[in-house]
């Protein structure tokens, strides 16, 4: 199934890339913003995959939500949090945005022209509209990813959350246990049992010393 | 690779600088309830244990009650687990305490019916309700195991129980492993005040304290050997999760158990080359189940506050005996109400989402569950994907999406009765509902997968034990896999079929069972 998957958006991009192959990428470009985002920042994504992703997440996040939390850097967040993911969907759901990219791929016959990252916001809109309801469930997978991890990142924070009357934590530091038990375990040096501690732990104890001694 | 002598404690894979390899009695996979309960028998027992987990080692003081912080850190694939054509959003825990630190508390002894159901169709002669009670009386006591107090019933459940009585439905207070809940709601991402009774707080410091040695952040690849299993290959973590790819952890032991959780488990066996000859090979991964979720979101008249109190704390079973051929039977509970988790579950973008959003302090949150695995139903099956992790492929069969539309309508008759305002049913394709109209009018083939939120939350089988080799990868006598004789699988893919409860409670009772039993 998941083989099946790959397959299809391996299919569906290729024919995209081929119809697209022509167009020139900055004629078309109008979704600038996410120039802000150097490949360096980015955890999964290529620079051409974020700037797809931008461009869906502005459409998807609605006025007052972009006003207080610009896209692209939601899109950053999301780049983030897809890294927890293993490589195979991490390339299957770049695939996804490069089939969105492209008009031949993305399944729809308006602005054939015309890359996604450079329509309007309520032609991209319409876009992922078409696949919301698409009759091939590839396109719904890949509609309700996006959508599910756009949503679910953008109210994640509860300072975006607490405009809705969501309360947020019940408290800001956690009091000491309620309950008593014997099960507050530090974790024991490996060098105190004859293993090599790793290097990002040798480094941090080292940089931590003279900050103890000052 | 460096030889390393066993010693009890705890130990994180991302401090680690180098290969090593370590040797102990027995060597378990996942911390996660039947992990932990196995690490804390056999090491009662005297003997010397490994508990491997790929997940951190969090405690009270890093669970900050963040949605942004706790999915990506204590979950499987940060939060983002999917059935393979991303119809299903799984929930699984991937921490240390495994699914315990990250559940909602429910606790239910498992059903007669079920065991008997897995005598009659699935070959299970060995396990007897009887062999539990013993189990059950341990766990119920060390895990404070008790009915959910009226106070502890907030509104979103208060509502659930409501609708149910209304109409005429069984629904009760369910039974909650806590002690001394502070009513923060945060259950699904970590106790911040240790009164969950999770493994993290019972069964792995009583293991720590006897000869327990447990390996955070190190992720098991494979069992390997020829006859029996000589020892397992893992590789350390960095703390982010990643494979640190130049250091190996190898450990031999006499004895391995399987417990990293349904698809986890089934997944290390296929990875597994000894495994290709054992006699249930066939079986491996096959049979997994999920309880799949239909979620309806009701709008009442007054503030719910979902994201307030114990997550759940009423389930109703009244159509727990309606399963046919034609559908599976379902039970009721509520969801809590969290912003991260409501966004992902309410249909739309832009404008629509945002409304139904705005509406969240409202908003009751209520779920039918499907008993899977009954009538003939397969569930799903687990292969691997290239880099050796599992893919779980789960077919929406026309007899399970009779259930949903079955449960659909019966969680929008509940919510009516208790006077709802409007509901959304989670379809792409509908809006906000005033009457049951559309929802009664819902056919089988409006639950197309990717057109409506299912989720899970309960995974099970994948390793399903019974006394007919032929059938069963695992002997349900002793838990051993069929063909390897140091090897036994102890978690909840032991499972035939699905329960049609809440699983944690008879994974402790059965982990419990087989370790008290065997070594
Ligand atoms: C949000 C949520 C709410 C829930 N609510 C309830 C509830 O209210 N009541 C209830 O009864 N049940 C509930 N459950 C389900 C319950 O927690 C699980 O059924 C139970 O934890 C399963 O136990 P297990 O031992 O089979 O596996 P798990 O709990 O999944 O533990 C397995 C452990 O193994 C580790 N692991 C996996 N693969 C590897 C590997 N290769 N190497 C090393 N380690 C590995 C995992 O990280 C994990 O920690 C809930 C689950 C979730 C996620």
């Amino acid at each position: 199934m998941k083989r099946r998957g790959f397959i299809r958006w391996g299919s569906i991009s290729a024919v995209g890339l081929f119809g697209f192959s022509a167009l020139k990428k900055n004629l078309f470009s109008r979704y600038t913003q996410t120039d802000i985002a150097t490949q360096d920042q980015l955890e999964s994504l290529s620079h051409g995959s974020f700037v797809v992703l931008s461009a869906a997440v502005d459409a998807i996040l609605a006025p007052s939500m972009r006003a207080a939390f610009p896209a692209h850097r939601l899109a950053l967040e999301i780049d983030k949090a897809l890294s927890n993911n293993s490589p195979a969907n991490i390339a299957d759901f770049s695939k996804a945005l490069w089939a969105l990219e492209f008009p031949l791929s993305r399944g729809s016959t308006q602005k054939v022209l015309f890359r996604f990252s450079s329509l309007s916001r309520s032609e991209r809109r319409e876009v992922l509209d078409g696949w919301r309801l698409h009759s091939l469930t590839t396109y719904r997978q890949a509609y309700e990813g996006l959508r599910k991890l756009t949503l679910a990142t953008y109210y994640a924070r509860s300072e975006r959350s607490q405009i809705l009357g969501y309360s947020g934590p019940a408290f800001v530091k956690a009091p000491a246990p309620l309950h008593k038990g014997n099960y507050a375990q530090q974790s024991k040096s490996w060098s105190a049992i004859g293993a090599k501690p790793s290097k990002a732990l040798i480094n941090a104890m080292q940089t931590q010393r003279p900050k103890a001694q000052q | 690779m460096k030889t390393i002598s066993f010693q009890k404690g705890s130990f994180e894979g991302q401090n680690l600088g180098e290969s090593i390899e370590l040797s102990c009695d027995v060597c378990i996979v996942g911390s996660g309830p039947g992990g932990a309960t196995a690490a804390k028998i056999f090491s009662e027992k005297g003997l010397s244990v490994i508990l491997v987990e790929a997940g951190p080692y969090h405690q009270a003081e890093r669970f900050r009650m963040h949605e942004h912080e706790g999915y990506s850190a204590l979950y499987q694939d940060g939060g983002q687990r999917t059935s393979a054509d991303g119809a299903i959003q799984i929930y699984q825990g991937a921490c240390v305490g495994g699914g315990s630190t990250v559940n909602w508390t429910t606790c239910f002894r498992l059903p007669e019916a079920t065991l008997n159901d897995w005598h009659e169709n699935h070959g299970c002669k060995s396990l007897h309700q009887s062999d539990l009670e013993e189990p059950y009386t341990k766990v119920e006591e060390r895990l404070g195991i008790q009915t959910t107090p009226e106070s502890g019933v907030n509104a979103n459940n208060a509502i659930l129980r409501e609708g149910a009585h209304t109409l005429g439905w069984e629904a009760a207070r369910t039974k909650r492993n806590v002690r001394g809940c502070a009513q923060t709601s945060f259950c699904g991402l970590g106790c911040p005040v240790d009164a969950k009774q999770s493994m993290l707080v019972t069964h792995i410091p009583d293991a720590l304290e006897h000869n327990t040695m447990l390996l955070s952040r190190v992720y098991a690849k494979a069992f390997s050997g020829s006859s029996r299993v000589e020892k397992l290959e893992c590789i350390a973590l960095d703390a982010s999760g990643k494979p640190k790819n130049d250091i190996d952890v190898h450990i031999k032991a006499k004895n391995f158990i399987a417990s990293a959780g349904a698809i986890n488990t089934p997944a290390l066996l296929l990875r597994s080359s000894i495994l290709k000859n054992c006699r249930g090979a066939r079986h491996i991964g096959r049979r997994t189940f999920l309880h799949p979720v239909v979620l309806s979101a009701a709008l009442m008249r007054t503030r719910v506050e979902g994201f307030r109190g114990a997550p759940q704390s009423i389930a109703s079973h009244a159509h727990i005996t309606h399963g046919s051929e034609e559908s599976p039977a379902f039970f009721l509970e509520a969801a809590p109400v969290h912003p991260a988790l409501a966004a992902s579950a309410l249909p739309g973008i832009d404008l629509n989402h945002r409304r139904a959003m705005e509406r969240l302090p409202y908003i009751a949150g209520h779920i039918a569950l499907m008993a899977d695995g009954f009538y003939g139903d397969e569930g799903g099956h687990i292969t691997l994907d290239s880099s050796g992790r599992p893919k779980l492929h789960y077919p929406m069969s026309s007899w399970l999406r009779h259930g949903f539309l079955k449960g659909h309508k019966a969680l929008a008759q509940l919510q009516f009765a208790a006077g709802a305002r409007a509901l959304l049913s989670t379809h792409t394709n509908m809006g906000w509902q005033r009457d049951a109209l559309r929802i009664n009018a819902l056919e089988v083939e409006d639950y197309r997968p990717n057109s409506f939120f299912c989720a899970s939350a309960h995974q099970m089988g994948g390793c399903a034990f019974g006394s007919d080799p032929a059938r069963s990868v695992v002997n349900d006598e002793d838990a051993r896999v069929y063909g390897i004789d140091n090897l036994q699988v102890i978690d909840g893919s032991l499972f035939p079929t699905s329960l049609g409860v809440n699983p944690q409670l008879s994974i402790y009772a059965l982990a419990t069972h087989y370790a008290s039993r065997t070594l």
